[in-house]
Order: C-alpha cells, then sequence, then structure tokens
C-alpha cells in the first residue's frame, strides 16, 4: 500500500519538482580536445557545449542570439567593436567569481598565433589581433580588426576561461564540469554546483545529476545499448536503425524535419587536374552540370537511401536555417527531356544508347566517395542508375577518407565527389571559405589567384558585400542572389538534405531536438531523466 | 645441440625488431591519403590554419629521417603525439595495453584448453566419433568470420574475451588435433597400444610428452594470432584497446601511433617464439 502511495506521489511529480539522475549518451569518437577553445569537431564541441558558458548562446529552436553571461551588449564603430555588460554574481564552478578579467584572458587566448580552431578563425577576419579591454568588473570591450557582420553570433563558440592561474577542469561556467575521464571509454559530467541559471520558479538548473558520455563508435551498438535501456539518447540517428526503432517503439523516434547537413555531388574543375580535355570541357559546362542534375531523381533517393527521411534539396541552405534559406529556390525537377536538350545544345549525341560528346568521346565518369557509408552507397548506386538512363556510365568509387580527401585536395584524380559537407553555421560567413574562389574550401576549382569564370567573381564580390554590411537585409538580399547564382550554374549538386533524427528513452523529460547542433540536448540544463519511468521500462 | 644458434637468434632479435618498424613506417608514409589531415576540409578554418595543419605533418614526409627522430624519442620513452586523438602515444598505450592483454589472455586460455580438450579427447576415448564431432565443430567456427563472431556476442551481451575463444579455438585446434594425430601413428606409440597400455596412459607418456615442442612453438604463435584477433573484435565490440586504436590510426594515418604499435606487435611477437625457443631449449627438445 505504502509503495503504490508513493509510486502515484513520484509519477504526479511535476517536471520542475523532478530532479537528478544521469543522462547518459554515446559520442561518435574520443574528443581530440577537451580545451573549449581548441574544439573543431563533434565530440569535443559537445563536451564544450555541456561545460562552457558563453556570452551570448544562440537559442537553437528560435535561433536567434541571446544574452547569456552578458546581460546586454552594442556594437559599434561600424560592426568592429562590441561591448558586453556581463551579469553579476556569477560564479564559475569552483566558486570564484566570475568578471571582465576572465573575458579578457580568454581572448588573450584566443588571440594566440598557436591556437588554429574554428572559434578562434572566426575572429581572424582580416590582419591583426582580436584584443578585450575591462572597462569595469562588469563590462568589457572587444575590438576586432575589421567589421564583422552577425558579430554577436560569434561568440557562441566562445568558452569564458578562468583568468590565468585557475584550473581549467574545474573552473567552468556551463551547466556540467568534469568529473572523470576514461580515454577510450567515457567522460563523466556532474552537476556544476555554481551554475547561474534557474528555471521560471525559482529552482536551481541544471535539473540532472551528471551526464556520462560514453565513446561508442558503432552505430549498431549504440542502438543496442538504447533498446536495453542502457542510454537514454542518440543523435543523429541512421534512417535505417530510426525506422527500426519508429517501428518497435514510436514513441522514442524523433524526427526534428531537415538537417542542415546536405548531400552533395561536384564535378572536378581544378585547374592543376590530370582530367582530358574533354572532361574538363564537359565539367565546365553549365548546360552539362544541369542535365545531370535534371537526370537525378532527388525524391528517390530521400525516398529509398533515406527511407523518405529525406528532403529534396534546392541549394546550399537548408529550409531549417530560417532566415537565410532562399524560399524562392525549389529543387531541381527529373526531367530527362530537359537533360536530353541541355545536352544536345552543348554537342552531345547519342550512338545506340550511349552519350558521346563532339569529339565522339563516350560520356563516362567516375565518382568517388567515402567508404563505409551505407546510404551514400546506396545514393551513388541510384544516380547511376538514373545517368544510366541517358546514356552516361557512372562508375562509383568508394574510398576510404583521407585517401578521399588526397583526391579532393591534392592530387585531384577525381571526375565527381559525392559528399556532405556540413554547415555548421547559420550564417553565411560561416560558408565564406567555400564560396570564396580563392579558398581551399571551394571544392570544385579551389585556390584560384582569380576568379575562373564571371558567375564565381560575382560571388565572391556578393559574398564580400553581405560581409562587409551590418544592415541584415541587405545582407540576406546578397546572399539570396549567391543561393540563386549557385542554383543556376550548380558547381555543387545538391541532391537532399537528411532529417535530423533522434531517439530519445521514455524516462526522458523536456527533450526537444532541433535541427541544429546539439541537437537532442540543446536544452541539456533543462533535461530530466525520470527515474520512475527508467525503471518501468526496464 | 648447439647454444650458438640460439644465441645468433637473441642477437639479431633487437634488429630485426628496429626493421619491423622501418619497414611499417615506409608503408604507413606511401600509403594514400598520408598526407592529409580531415580538418583540411572545415570551412570554418582559415587557409593559414590549414596550411599550419599541413605544416605540422611535414616532419614525417621522410621516413628515414621520421623513424630516427622516432627511436631517438624510443630511448627517452617519447613515443610522439598521437594526430588524430591529439594524447601522446604513451599513454594510449599504457591505457589500452591492459585492454587488450585481458582480452587476448582469457580468448588464448580458454581458446587453449578447448582445443587440447577437443584434440585430446578423441585420443583419450576412442570409438565415439569424437574426433568427426571435434572436427566438424573446429570447422563450422572457423567458417564463420570473426566480424560475425564479434555481432553475435555483442547482442547476446556475451563476454567479448568469450568471442576471442571462440575464433581463436579452431585455428588452434586445427594444429594441435594435426600434432596429435601425427605422434599417435609413430611406431613407439603403435608398440603401446599393442601392448595393451591404457588409452589415458599412452595419451599422458606416448602422446604428450613428443608433441610437447610443437605445442610450445604453437603457443608463441598463437599470441599472435590473438593480438590479429582483438583487431576485428574491439573494433566491432567498441573495446578501447589496442586492436580498436590499431585501426583507427590506420584510419587516421596516423604514423606515430602505428609505428608504435608495430614494433609493440613485433615485440609481443619475438618475445612470444623466442620464450618457447627458449623453453624448447630448456627441455633439450629444439627441433
Amino acid at each position: 500500500m505504502i509503495r503504490q502511495f508513493l509510486l502515484v506521489a513520484a509519477l504526479a511529480l511535476p517536471v520542475a519538482g523532478e530532479g537528478g539522475g544521469t543522462l547518459r549518451l554515446c559520442l561518435r569518437s574520443e574528443p581530440r580536445s577537451l580545451h573549449p577553445l581548441e574544439a573543431a569537431e563533434e565530440s569535443s564541441e559537445t563536451v564544450r557545449y555541456l561545460t562552457a558558458g558563453v556570452l551570448v548562446r544562440i537559442n537553437r529552436q528560435t535561433q536567434r542570439a541571446e544574452p547569456e553571461l552578458a546581460r546586454s551588449w552594442k556594437i559599434t564603430d561600424g560592426g568592429r567593436r562590441i561591448t558586453f555588460q556581463l551579469r553579476e554574481g556569477i560564479q564559475f564552478s569552483d566558486g570564484s567569481p566570475f568578471g571582465a578579467q576572465d573575458v579578457v584572458y580568454t581572448f588573450a587566448e584566443l588571440a594566440s598565433d598557436e591556437l588554429r580552431s574554428p572559434a578562434a578563425d572566426a575572429f581572424r577576419t582580416a590582419p591583426g589581433r582580436v584584443s578585450a579591454k575591462a572597462l569595469s568588473e562588469a563590462s568589457v570591450t572587444i575590438l576586432l580588426p575589421a567589421p564583422v557582420a552577425g558579430l554577436e553570433r560569434l561568440f557562441d563558440a566562445v568558452a569564458i576561461l578562468p583568468r590565468a592561474g585557475r584550473s581549467l577542469d574545474r573552473s567552468v561556467l556551463g551547466p556540467f564540469r568534469i568529473s572523470q575521464h576514461q580515454p577510450g571509454s567515457f567522460i563523466l559530467l556532474e552537476r556544476n554546483p555554481h551554475y547561474w541559471k534557474k528555471d521560471s520558479s525559482g529552482r536551481k538548473l541544471p535539473y540532472l545529476d551528471a551526464v556520462r558520455l560514453d565513446i561508442q563508435q558503432n552505430r549498431e551498438i549504440e542502438m543496442l545499448r538504447f533498446r536495453r535501456g542502457e542510454i537514454h539518447m542518440i543523435n543523429k540517428l541512421d534512417p535505417e536503425l530510426f525506422e527500426r526503432l519508429a517501428a518497435e517503439e514510436p514513441g522514442s523516434a524523433f524526427n526534428a524535419g531537415p538537417s542542415m547537413e546536405p548531400e552533395q555531388m561536384w564535378f572536378n574543375q581544378a585547374n592543376g587536374s590530370p582530367l582530358p580535355e574533354y572532361k574538363r570541357a564537359w565539367f565546365g559546362s553549365r548546360n552539362f552540370r544541369n542535365a545531370i542534375s535534371h537526370s537525378i531523381r532527388r525524391q528517390d533517393l530521400a525516398r529509398i537511401a533515406f527511407l523518405g527521411r529525406a528532403a529534396a534539396a534546392a541549394g546550399p541552405v537548408s529550409e531549417a536555417n530560417q532566415y537565410w534559406f532562399n524560399r524562392q529556390l525549389k529543387p531541381r525537377q527529373h526531367d530527362p527531356k530537359l537533360a536530353k536538350r541541355l545536352l544536345v545544345s552543348d554537342g552531345f549525341r547519342w550512338q545506340g544508347s550511349k552519350l558521346v560528346d563532339r569529339g565522339g568521346h563516350p560520356v563516362q565518369f567516375s565518382i568517388i566517395t567515402n567508404s563505409g557509408n551505407k546510404t551514400r552507397a546506396k545514393m551513388a548506386a541510384l544516380i547511376q542508375q538514373d545517368l544510366g538512363e541517358i546514356g552516361i556510365d557512372v562508375r562509383i568509387t568508394p574510398l576510404d577518407f583521407p585517401s578521399l580527401i588526397e583526391r579532393i585536395s591534392r592530387t585531384f584524380q577525381y571526375d565527381a565527389c559525392l559528399l556532405g559537407l556540413v554547415n555548421v553555421d547559420l550564417d553565411p560567413n560561416g560558408q565564406m571559405n567555400v564560396w570564396l574562389s580563392s579558398s581551399g574550401n571551394h571544392q570544385w576549382n579551389p585556390n584560384q589567384k582569380s576568379p575562373a569564370t564571371a558567375w564565381e567573381a560575382e560571388i565572391d564580390h556578393l559574398m564580400r558585400s553581405q560581409a562587409a554590411t551590418l544592415d541584415p537585409e541587405r545582407r540576406k538580399k546578397h546572399f539570396d542572389k549567391v543561393q540563386r547564382i549557385v542554383w543556376e550554374q550548380e558547381p555543387f549538386l545538391y541532391l537532399v538534405y537528411k532529417n535530423a533524427l533522434a531517439a530519445a528513452a521514455p524516462s526522458l523529460r523536456n527533450f526537444k531536438p532541433v535541427a541544429m547542433f546539439p541537437q537532442g540536448f540543446w536544452n541539456a540544463d533543462q533535461i530530466v531523466v525520470s527515474s520512475t519511468v527508467a525503471q518501468s521500462r526496464r | 645441440m648447439t647454444i650458438a644458434p640460439l644465441v645468433r637468434r637473441v642477437v639479431s632479435l633487437p634488429l630485426l625488431w628496429l626493421l619491423a618498424g622501418f619497414l611499417g613506417t615506409t608503408l604507413i608514409r606511401f600509403a594514400p591519403g598520408f598526407a592529409v589531415d580531415e580538418r583540411e576540409l572545415d570551412a570554418r578554418l582559415t587557409a593559414d590554419s590549414v596550411a599550419s595543419i599541413r605544416q605540422e605533418r611535414a616532419h614525417q614526409t621522410n621516413p628515414v629521417a621520421y623513424y630516427l627522430s622516432f627511436t631517438g624519442g624510443l630511448l627517452s620513452g617519447d613515443l610522439g603525439v598521437s594526430r588524430t586523438l591529439g594524447r601522446p602515444v604513451r599513454e594510449l598505450l599504457r591505457d589500452r595495453i591492459p585492454v587488450t592483454a585481458r582480452l587476448a589472455g582469457w580468448g588464448l586460455l580458454g581458446a587453449w584448453g578447448v582445443a587440447l580438450a577437443a584434440a585430446l579427447a578423441p585420443v583419450a576415448w576412442p570409438g565415439y566419433g569424437l574426433r568427426t564431432v571435434t572436427s566438424l565443430a573446429g570447422g563450422l567456427i572457423l567458417s564463420i568470420p570473426a566480424a560475425v563472431v564479434a555481432l553475435i556476442f555483442l547482442h547476446g551481451n556475451w563476454p567479448r574475451e568469450a568471442a576471442a575463444a571462440v575464433v581463436l579455438f579452431p585455428r588452434l585446434h586445427n594444429y594441435c588435433s594435426r600434432t596429435i594425430d601425427h605422434v599417435q601413428a609413430l611406431p613407439h606409440v603403435l608398440l603401446a597400444r599393442a601392448k595393451g597400455a591404457r588409452p589415458v596412459s599412452v595419451l599422458l607418456r606416448h602422446i604428450l610428452a613428443p608433441a610437447l615442442p610443437q605445442l610450445i612453438a604453437l603457443a608463441g604463435v598463437s599470441l599472435s594470432m590473438a593480438l590479429g584477433v582483438c583487431i576485428p573484435l574491439e573494433v566491432l565490440c567498441d573495446v578501447p584497446g589496442i586492436g580498436q586504436l590499431a585501426w583507427q590510426s590506420a584510419m587516421g594515418r596516423d604514423l606515430p601511433v602505428l609505428v608504435s604499435l608495430t614494433l609493440l606487435t613485433a615485440a609481443v611477437t619475438m618475445t612470444a617464439n623466442l620464450a618457447a625457443d627458449l623453453t624448447l631449449f630448456a627441455l633439450g627438445k629444439r627441433t
């Protein structure tokens, strides 16, 4: 009787009244660095997200910048200077006070020449260094070498460090701090007892006692452990595993819609590539690229390769990016007749069922992709089949990742590549190195001394213009035009945006997955693991 | 019997060991994709940062120069820093060797126990068709790839050590039973049987003793087999041991880790084989 009463009482507790519990989830690799300023890959960034305090946080649901450790900010000097008013009374996890000197120290570290990370490079927009100066104990001003549009958003990735002389491991400002690290096995984060945030009822956050991050590379095992109740959450679930879970435990499978991660294909147009002239002519032709694009059934890629858990892509920005997505662009439709017309206009013709070019060369090329990715392998096979229908002979060459990178960035010994290049940043400035023709990440033709084509010159101009103006509407106009040019010219053939799929145990409360990193635990300080539900599940 | 060949072998071992490390270095250096780093594809990094990342590997491009500097560091216990995991290789090995040692050790123990029992049981109790049963079982398990065994144990949530034993068993059983069968056919065994010696006595006195040198040699080789088996098991079952490290490092062309692992594996194999030879020498039965 007493036990029954206790059970009913436990279930009746409101979310805010619950507390404690250890959230268990997996990292897909060992973090390369636990230093928050060095974080560059997903595992390190996950630890940083959960442990670090930042001045400004991008709300993952609204995608807007919100005050965090900074109460407010003001951008002046045409976008070169930002002055923060800091919250007062905040303490690091070791109980020491947080103040302007910590911010100054952080930016001195960030400006170090030895530091090579995305967080540091975001401030290296021009020659010169970023510098910070404390105006008072609760006010700090940061000066950049050149104006940056959308400046406040950069601070979402800058973890505030404790001033010199204090332990980086023990002094954090985020909801959790590292308590134990068993390399190759797990990282245990414990609740920061001095975390400054409170919920609407005045209760201190985070609710969780701890977060255990198990290092688990194998996704099948991750799912197996989820089913056994050993972990509570899976981020970035494969469509196949998602479908299986949705069939078995529909309440545990979550689909947050299209993610920010496109699957794309491009042809090698690199100046120094060893390709024969006729192939360079094919790949350099807009008609050829558009024809290939119109021959691919994007809907089938989404339906078959991703089991319906993806959306056909129109361009470099996902519809999940609420502000920057150009809504006028639509994915190219499968239209083999149009594809053939475009090819004929470029002098291609058919010999029997085979397509040949003006010089009689059969149209044949290989697509390299990374091995070990089942979904991408399926996509490649479907593309091969689609292009076969218009007489193009496609060969698929899966390569391990280092070999693939070598080919697309050093030797340029490839015809076409199928890959997913992730957009981590919502802001177009995050894509600057992809679109500028002089950049090494301008994959189809990197490191150009001067733009090879007029449309690349126009993209260069538009990207620089949007970065130089602080007016969001003008920036949007410029970047919309970039998206339009990319849609027309198709240096990248955007194929699909896979959905942000996640799994969550019924014992999780306040689980609200989003498309943006870190998807399932963006609100980790408000997540609750209900022990009552967890026990009944087991 | 002379000790000279054994001394020559002991003396040549360090040279062989160093040569193995150098060959490993050269192979890795010339593997496709050696000079690249995944971080180069990160569009958030500036050209200077990408250049700096590329520069990190510049000192590894000449295999001779690199190996000389590596062996110099080796003398002071410095094995370099893993480029994929960003940690000192010495720390990585220190954390992971016990994990693999436990997996391989228990796996070997289990596999040897079962393989010996399966090879000897038909001798001790002839006429029950035990040889057929054990051979069929060994053949059947041998036909299952190690990766499949790993997955079965993973889904069953059974101990990984048992999986290692299952994978190793048929390989050891094959050699053990062939050795036992060979000795069994020798004239002195036939004579003992003709004289009416009991099967257990024949087994212990006339079969096991002459088979011991081959079995000891096999014990040395089985250690290398176990290390090989650990790679798929650790990768598929996510066991943070040396096998998993080897796989990750190979995927990332992580030269310091791979050279260290090559030297470690060579050292283990050579030591095991040397120990087997010394044991045989001590027994006075070196073939």
